[in-house]
């Protein structure tokens, strides 16, 4: 019988703490979690999937190829879309705090970059108003993308393909044109100025007829689930989150790993200080 | 009688060893804490210095259109000379009160840039004026950051025990928050069309 009543009460403990913790845990962070892609987060779902595509492999391979040069740290370049309702609720949004959240980058060498839009219904079709950038840059990474690099980079990019003012549409050509091309220029500065790999650096005038052509050729393929937030439990398991919640969800990692074990995209770990840009359209 | 005074001597031991430890640990925390805070606090100095340079630039830049603006150009003369004084008095009190004086002529200043046309449209204001805003961002992340450090250091040399270390180390003044006296955060407002 006593045997009986202890157990109960560990049995009831352990409830206690999983509801803690998980309380804990979900107040801890403001925004949400990055989608399971980790390097697309579009929930504003404006983005094609062929662009989702590309940042997501050209990021990774970027990490992957650089996250054990100890001496500089890996690059992480995120993306994320946001659907607001007027520019004022912009202003509940903090990169810094998004990116800090998110880990961005091995050693701060990260690099979130922001989209906010507004959506507006004409003749029963959705449009959409990119009302704002904004770009945070890890400590680390600050210097080389000072915000006079970056104003340079969305001028020659984003702002070309899609003029200040300009609607755009979900999967308009002009927006991931723009985008795909921004991540062109990051993944040039990486290379060539962080890296020294002039060999990965593709110019501007090569990349951009050749990424008009993938869009065309991959418009509208598979979806890269960059579109709603990472489940909590990938979330957790992929580095994220306190000591208390990592112990928690480190028993059940630990039982996935042991039964085969799979990967997850997750931050570096990186945090940044407010270096970046803000570009109001 | 032996066995007693070797048991009594272990026991001593234990206690100065046990007591040596946390000692140790309990001043490499306050230490920690104390650094951090100071680390905070060099952060935002880099950060001040960079935002004197940019204004410099921005009332270079801006010239003679400011010419007849003496209120704006005075405002931001007597924030750069309560700044200096306080960079060398070395106070973390002159300092916050002279980044509240230097964000107040600031705002200022950017409304008159921006309430001018023929200031509004030269590329290199709005450069300076995009480039004052990442500024000012990063001097905000850089106060709260500090804010962070204070409270964390306030709080820690007021609990027990650590309180009764922190008065044995000289860690019993708490530090000042960067904060305007009524407590109110030093913000900069910047024009809606910035």
């Amino acid at each position: 019988m006593l045997k009986l009543i202890s157990r109960a009460i560990v049995l009831v403990g352990c409830f206690v703490l999983l509801i803690i913790f998980g309380i804990r845990s979900c107040g801890s962070h403001v925004y949400p979690r990055p989608s399971s892609a980790y390097y697309v987060s579009d929930f504003a779902e404006v983005l094609d999937p062929a662009t989702e595509n590309f940042i997501i492999s050209t990021a990774d391979t970027l990490y992957e190829d650089t996250k054990n040069i100890d001496e500089i740290g890996g690059t992480q370049i995120v993306f994320a879309t946001f659907l607001v309702e007027n520019n004022a609720e912009i202003a509940n949004y903090d990169k810094n705090t998004l990116f800090r959240e998110w880990e961005i980058g091995k050693n701060d060498m990260g690099v979130l970059v922001i989209f906010f839009f507004t959506k507006t219904v004409i003749d029963d079709l959705d449009y959409y108003d990119l009302k704002q950038m904004q770009v945070e840059t890890g400590y680390h990474m600050t210097p080389y993308l000072t915000d006079i690099e970056l104003n340079t980079i969305y001028s020659d990019t984003l702002n070309y393909y899609l003029p200040a003012g300009t609607l755009t549409y979900p999967y308009d050509e002009a927006l991931d044109m723009g985008v795909g091309s921004m991540m062109n220029e990051l993944l040039n500065v990486a290379y060539g100025e962080i890296y020294l790999q002039p060999d990965n650096v593709v110019p501007q005038s090569e990349f951009d007829p050749w990424y008009q052509d993938y869009i065309l050729d991959y418009s509208g393929s598979t979806s890269t689930g960059a579109n709603s937030p990472m489940d909590v439990f990938t979330f957790f398991f992929a580095g994220f989150g306190s000591l208390s919640d990592k112990i928690l969800f480190g028993v059940f990692g630990m039982l996935f790993m042991l039964a085969g074990g799979f990967s997850f995209a997750k931050g570096g770990g990186g945090s940044s200080g407010g270096g970046g840009l803000f570009k109001r359209r | 009688m032996k066995k007693g005074l070797v048991i009594g001597l272990s026991v001593l031991g234990v206690v100065v060893l046990v007591g040596g430890i946390v000692t140790a640990s309990e001043y490499n925390a306050l230490v920690d804490a104390d650094e951090n805070v100071a680390l905070q606090g060099a952060g935002i100095l880099t950060s001040l210095e960079a935002r004197n340079s940019l204004i410099d630039q921005l009332v270079t830049t801006a010239g003679a259109y400011l010419d007849h603006e003496s209120e704006v150009y005075q405002m931001i003369t007597d924030a750069r000379i309560e700044y200096t004084d306080a960079v060398a008095s070395g106070s973390y009190t002159d300092l916050i009160n002279a980044d509240a004086a230097t964000s107040l002529a600031l705002t200022s200043l950017l409304a008159v840039v921006e309430d001018t046309p023929e200031l509004s449209g030269i590329e290199a204001i709005t450069n300076l004026m995009g480039a004052m805003e990442t500024r000012e961002y990063v001097l905000q992340v850089s106060r709260s950051d500090y804010n962070d450090a204070v409270a964390t250091y306030n709080a820690s040399i007021r609990r027990f025990p650590r309180i009764i270390f922190a008065r044995m180390f000289g860690f019993s003044e708490p530090k000042p928050y960067w904060s305007m006296t009524d407590g109110e955060d030093i913000t900069v407002v910047f024009p809606v069309n910035a």
